[in-house]
């Protein structure tokens, strides 16, 4: 017997999703950054050296940029996936989807808005974020300063 | 008997014959030397019988030494042969049977590759059990969601959240 099985399988459509999901969505998305942040890091210190461009600056290397291509593709990666489909790989793969309070979709723009509250979640000791575990709606800091709020989306759902 | 199956060309019948030239060699050869054997047994005991009196004789006992030293020789060499030849049998044994085996493995994934349906079951289940397994997390997840919220309501004294 589990600690989950006095827990009733509900039908949680379009409710706003738990911590522990989104939790678990979050990390899914963190490795296929990492992972994509080293490919892209080591492409570009590729054609840096194909193109012998170390010629022309000297004292460009990885150490200097990595930094801000690592940063571009987190940021890129995030607006891109919260604006145009609703949802990163790791809230795909766990149901969720990123919608505003009204149920629409984001912006370019107030996704820019919650990727820069993911900072102000996490500088107070990522309390931003456990904050979801506290709120009534299951709101973090950045959900309330975009505006958002994740739901669970159950028409990603393979099982009826 | 003899066994027929569709046009066969003259090359094919040469192959054939070569084949069957090879097994019936073996028997051949098998009865040769076994008959040979026993004649050559029996000249020796008649010869041995009709120089007995030469080989058992002094003079004849420092070429006796001689060709039991030789004799020896010879006897090691063959044994040597023979370890080389049950050495090469078991390694050749294994090889082919790693071939048979990999052939068979290889004739059953073609087989399998050619049936549409064999096929699509297979995709089937490997989608299956990938949505199983992503629907397990996301259901899991859920539960463990409203928990950890239960906990920590309970914790503060509060109603449920959502």
């Amino acid at each position: 017997m589990t600690a989950m099985d006095g827990v009733p399988p509900t039908d949680q459509s379009d409710l706003p999703a738990g911590f522990v999901s989104r939790l678990e969505a979050f990390i899914i998305d963190l490795i296929i950054l990492v992972v994509g942040s080293v490919v892209a890091i080591w492409l570009i210190e590729s054609i840096i050296r194909f193109f012998a461009i170390y010629l022309l600056w000297p004292n460009l290397s990885s150490v200097q940029f990595s930094p801000f291509v690592s940063l571009l593709i987190i940021m890129a990666y995030f607006m891109y996936f919260w604006a145009l489909l609703g949802y990163t790989p790791g809230k795909l793969l766990l149901g969720l989807k990123i919608v505003r309070r009204d149920g629409s979709k984001l912006t370019l723009g107030r996704s820019f808005l919650r990727f820069i509250g993911y900072w102000v979640s996490a500088v107070p000791l990522f309390l931003g974020f456990i904050w979801i575990i506290f709120d009534r709606k299951r709101l973090s800091w950045h959900d309330r300063l975009a505006g958002t709020q994740v739901i669970y989306d159950r028409s990603k759902r393979l099982r009826n | 008997m003899e066994i027929s199956l569709g046009a066969e060309t003259s090359a094919l019948h040469l192959r054939y014959s070569l084949i069957g030239f090879l097994f019936q060699a073996i028997d051949t050869g098998h009865n040769t030397f076994s008959s040979l054997g026993k004649a050559s047994s029996r000249a020796y005991s008649s010869l041995s019988r009709m120089f007995a009196p030469l080989t058992k004789s002094r003079f004849w006992r420092p070429v006796q030494n001689n060709f039991d030293n030789y004799a020896a020789v010879g006897e090691a060499i063959v044994n040597s042969w023979i370890n080389i030849g049950r050495r090469e049998e078991l390694a050749s044994r294994a090889l082919a049977r790693q071939q048979a085996y990999e052939g068979i493995i290889n004739d059953i994934i073609d087989y399998l590759a050619d049936k549409p349906e064999v096929r699509d079951l297979v995709q089937q289940q490997s989608v299956g059990l990938a949505e199983e397994f992503v629907e397990e997390i996301r259901d899991r997840s859920t539960e463990f969601d409203s928990l950890l919220e239960e906990r920590v309501n309970r914790l503060l004294g509060r109603q449920k959240n959502v």
